[in-house]
């Protein structure tokens, strides 16, 4: 079980969590002036990184906020909780063990 | 006021009965405060001094509780309280940027006391309710027994949780159930 530090309410149990992919996809600019593929490509396509990624979670049975995390992929290890809004932390640099 | 009576129901129906007559303990007891009016209030960003002046009284900021006359005061989140008084309080008037929201129907409370009151809940909640990370006057929305509940330290053995409607008959079965061993 990850335990995940909720910005407003502190350290729980990933099992009051819900993930929410990918962090700071950003919305178009332009909307009406996107083709098909670059909306499917907006919807659809995410990030499928090995390492450290900026993710989304909201804290479904508390606060019911969402926050972002840096979570290793590979580890499962999270650098930061941060939330929206706040300054994007750095990417810790990546360790090879 | 007679017919209203009659009609309403609380939650846990006819097991309110039996929690009561099961948990009545001295290291554990448990019942419903059925029937309590429960209003959410939420205000938008910036908006909290407001709500302030429309209940009249300083709001607990998140993880704390208030007593207001009477009300019990619960800090859940940024621009959320909820708000546990007697029955037929009227419900405050919102505005704009507050709104006030009667949920009485939506949970009912659960008063949980004794010495063993805080293993009991420890047997279905990973957080750590020692009083030196929970004391009196904390609260905190959770989940029980996987039920997502609201859950408050109102005294230094005296705990209330507030349970969904729909949830409230199954917290009560895992309550008489969990403990069995302290009564």
């Amino acid at each position: 079980m990850l335990s995940i530090c909720c910005p407003w309410c502190g350290w729980r149990d990933e099992l009051e969590f819900s993930y929410g992919g990918q962090a700071h996809v950003a919305y178009p600019a332009n909307p009406a002036e996107l083709d098909d593929a670059s909306w499917s490509e907006y919807i659809f396509f995410r990030d499928n990184t090995l390492g450290w990624f900026r993710e989304r979670w909201v804290h479904t049975a508390g606060c019911r906020m969402w926050f972002n995390a840096i979570r290793h992929t590979v580890t499962n290890e999270f650098a930061a909780f941060y939330r929206p809004g706040d300054p994007v932390p750095e990417m810790p640099v990546e360790v090879v063990r | 006021m007679g017919t209203e009576a009659l009609r309403r129901r609380a939650p846990l129906g006819p097991l309110a009965e039996e929690l009561e007559r099961v948990c009545a303990g001295e290291r554990f007891a448990c019942h419903q405060d059925a029937f309590r009016q429960l209003t959410e209030l939420r205000c938008a960003d910036g908006a909290e001094q407001e709500a302030a002046e429309i209940v009249g009284a300083e709001l607990p900021s998140i993880g704390l509780t208030a007593e207001l006359g009477g009300t019990l005061v619960l800090g859940l989140g940024p621009g959320w309280w909820m708000t546990d008084s007697p029955a037929d309080t009227p419900t405050l008037p919102g505005s704009a940027r507050v709104s006030i929201v009667d949920v009485s129907a939506q949970r009912t409370p659960l008063d949980l006391a004794g010495s063993a009151a805080r293993d009991v809940i420890s047997h279905g909640c990973s957080l750590d309710i020692h009083p030196d990370h929970f004391a009196v006057g904390a609260t905190t929305q959770t989940l029980l027994a996987k039920a997502g509940v609201m859950l408050a330290r109102t005294d230094v053995d005296a705990y209330r949780v507030w349970v969904r409607a729909s949830f409230a008959r199954y917290l009560a079965a895992w309550i008489i159930d969990a403990s069995l061993e302290y009564r």
